[in-house]
């Protein structure tokens, strides 16, 4: 036993080590997509174009602007003056955001009334108009309380003085970058993405070449091939993650804030399921192009949607969220998000740990099965 | 157990859903010879093969390799035997020592073992001194005779090759069977699958299939010697497809094949004469008309057109 797998290992080694391309592509693929990811997505809504409309200048209006385009939320790129321009810049998407004071709004805030300001947003995509809608709401809100400061007397109502005030304190991601949220996550969809492509090539390959013909009637058993196998390419997906964690850190600025040696761990048994599920796609597949082609569409696009990446899973609608407790990189998801961010420890995320397991095991357990029928 | 036959197949059935693949099959290997396994593609000789190597289990039936049984014991049929196809199933990206290296250790090889096998491998294909050149490197003709030796190096009694000839060049084929006769004179039990006729004389006996049956066994000579059933007539004329369709139902004729750039017919005892032919080919220009010997392709056409009816 020990021999023979003695002597697949070192020729895998030696295949492996011989196509420098594939070593590179594999080690290089990762960085390269976090990079991108880690730059292109994010949710943090930002410079966004905003047009102030104001037809008779005033000191409320000043102080409109100034607070909006103070921040960097908001870039003011026009003002003019007919409200009937509004329409057309948004249209033409010149701008995202218009603020449209009326006229003679001071005399309405001296006469103590609420002066009322309309902001019109694009809609077309939600998440900006959310985001805009909120933004607006808070700088307004903080623009009338310097407002107010000035015209106590004259608008006593504008802020009700014994009103309750909220003060939110968000707890692991402080400033609410939706970069620390979304580095971990990617780590986890890049990490899986790579170590099951790069796995599904290991038999086919084999089978295209005509090798596996020779293998099948040798004394090689399947378990032997498979460890084997899932040994080298286990070790090039552990580099991965560590070039993962390496890159999220220098560039993103993700610290880990929990034990890195618990997280290396549960990537080992993260990283088995995986290479499990690239042996047992490679075992199924004809051609080389066919495992790739499966793999990401096993890996890709559940891991993106059903995960809990970008769509929280509580939102999801109640009959979709069962499927997501198939997608693997849910449970790495959480536990990776609560190790890197919160800092927590076993205590709190077992559950996902075992159902870690549990895809380890199936996973590899089919891989084996397949690979006992296509040799025996 | 030292007079058993190498290989031993007991009525041998395989089927596929519907499709039967092997009917019925029956024949022996003996010790020390070359054994030649004939027959069109698609007529049962890999699965034959495969269910030989222990990685086919057969429907019903039995084979023994060396007094090994194939479905009891598959895996101890396979440190019997050596096998080789056409695929050659070296690694390309490996040199010719890391391939010999790899089914060495495959066969569990022992350390002083492996180093004399090596170098018997190294020999045999021809290789001193390219020794680290990768294998995807070397010429078809080379990397055949590399693959070979893999596949002989745990020594095995038994050789199965399956049509290990295809797609290689004539003077390499030619080598390559000069080869397997040397590997058979050390002692190494042959079974070798092809559809090339010539190669098939070069081999001590042989069995025929078609359509997953077996249609004739025996010696090249004795094949030639008792199927033929008639008289082989060769004609050189133009236009040979028009002219194998005039005698095709002509009476007396018992079959007409193209054969190379002439035709062969098949005549009964008693029936047309080689003027009558001739006569009957009018406007072909017959170039040359006369009786040969029959060849092991005409036996083996004959036998497998019988089939068809």
């Amino acid at each position: 036993m020990a021999h023979r797998l003695w002597a697949v290992l070192r020729k895998e080694f030696l295949q492996i080590f011989r196509d420098r391309r594939t070593v590179v592509i594999s080690l290089l693929i990762p960085v390269v997509l976090l990079l991108l990811f880690g730059f292109a997505v994010t949710f943090d809504v930002d410079h966004l174009k905003l047009a102030v409309v104001e037809p008779v200048k005033s000191p409320l209006g000043r102080q409109v602007r100034a607070s909006l385009d103070a921040t960097d939320t908001f870039d003011l790129v026009a003002e003019p003056q007919d409200p009937r321009e509004v329409a057309w810049l948004l249209d033409s998407a010149e701008v995202d955001v218009a603020v449209v004071l009326p006229t003679r709004v001071m005399g309405r805030v001296a006469i103590g009334r609420q002066p009322k300001i309309q902001a019109l947003v694009n809609g077309s995509d939600s998440t900006i108009a959310t985001r805009a809608e909120a933004y607006l709401t808070a700088a307004m809100a903080s623009t009338m309380l310097r407002l107010s400061q000035d015209f106590t007397v004259a608008a006593p109502q504008i802020l009700p003085a014994g009103g309750v005030v909220l003060e939110p304190r968000v707890l692991y991601n402080p400033s609410l970058e939706s970069r620390n949220f979304f580095v971990p996550g990617l780590m986890v969809i890049i990490i899986m993405l790579v170590a099951v492509l790069v796995t599904s090539m290991a038999v086919v390959r084999e089978r295209e070449r005509g090798t596996l013909e020779q293998l099948v009637v040798s004394p090689v058993r399947p378990v032997e091939l498979m460890v084997g196998k899932m040994i080298p390419y286990g070790l090039i997906t552990f580099i991965d993650v560590l070039l993962v964690l390496t890159v999220g850190y220098l560039v993103f600025g993700v610290e880990i804030k929990g034990s890195l040696g618990l997280l290396l761990g549960i990537s080992v048994l993260f990283l088995m399921g995986c290479l499990g599920l690239g042996l047992f796609i490679s075992s199924v597949s004809t051609t080389q192009q066919n495992a790739f082609m499966v793999s990401i569409i096993a890996t890709l696009l559940p891991t993106f949607i059903l995960s809990g990446f970008i769509f929280p899973i509580e939102s999801m609608p109640a009959p979709i969220q069962p499927f997501t407790y198939l997608v693997p990189a849910r449970y790495f998801l959480i536990v990776v998000r609560s190790i890197i961010l919160k800092g927590v420890g076993v205590e709190i995320f077992w559950e996902q740990v075992v159902f870690m397991v549990v895809f380890a095991l199936v996973a590899v357990g089919l891989a084996a099965s397949r690979f006992k029928k296509r040799l025996e | 157990m030292s007079h058993s036959p190498a290989i031993k197949v007991d009525r041998l059935n395989k089927r596929f859903g519907d499709f039967v693949a092997v009917d019925d099959v029956s024949f022996e290997v003996p010790r020390g010879r070359i054994v030649g396994f004939l027959g069109p593609n698609g007529a049962g000789k890999s699965t034959t093969i495969r269910m030989l190597c222990g990685i086919l289990p057969p429907t019903s039936g039995s084979a023994t390799v060396r007094g090994v049984d194939v479905v009891k014991n598959p895996e101890g049929v396979k440190q019997q035997l050596g096998y080789m196809s056409q695929k050659f199933s070296l690694y390309e990206d490996l040199t010719v020592v890391q391939n010999i290296n790899f089914y060495a250790g495959v066969y569990r090889l022992e350390r002083e073992m492996l180093v004399a096998r090596r170098e018997w491998v190294i020999e045999l294909a021809g290789l001193s001194g390219k020794e680290h050149m990768l294998a995807g490197n070397l010429s078809v003709g080379v990397r055949q005779r590399l693959a070979l030796g893999c596949a002989l190096i745990h020594q095995p009694p038994i050789l199965l090759l399956d049509e290990p000839t295809s797609g290689v060049d004539p003077t390499s084929r030619r080598s390559f069977w000069d080869l397997i006769h040397s590997v058979a004179q050390e002692g190494h039990t042959v079974l070798v699958t092809t559809h090339y006729m010539d190669e098939a004389e070069y081999c001590d006996s042989l069995v025929l299939i078609n359509r997953g049956r077996i249609v004739a066994e025996g010696t090249p000579e004795e094949l030639k010697g008792s199927s033929a059933r008639g008289k082989i007539v060769e004609i050189r004329c133009r236009r040979s497809w028009e002219a194998a369709d005039l005698l095709e139902n002509r009476p007396g004729v018992k079959d007409v094949a193209l054969f190379g750039a002439g035709l062969h017919v098949v005549v009964d005892n008693g029936g047309p004469g080689e003027e009558e032919i001739r006569r009957m080919l009018e406007g072909f220009d017959v170039t040359r008309i006369a009786s040969v010997k029959a060849s092991l392709e005409d036996v083996f056409v004959a036998l497998t057109r019988g089939e068809d009816g």
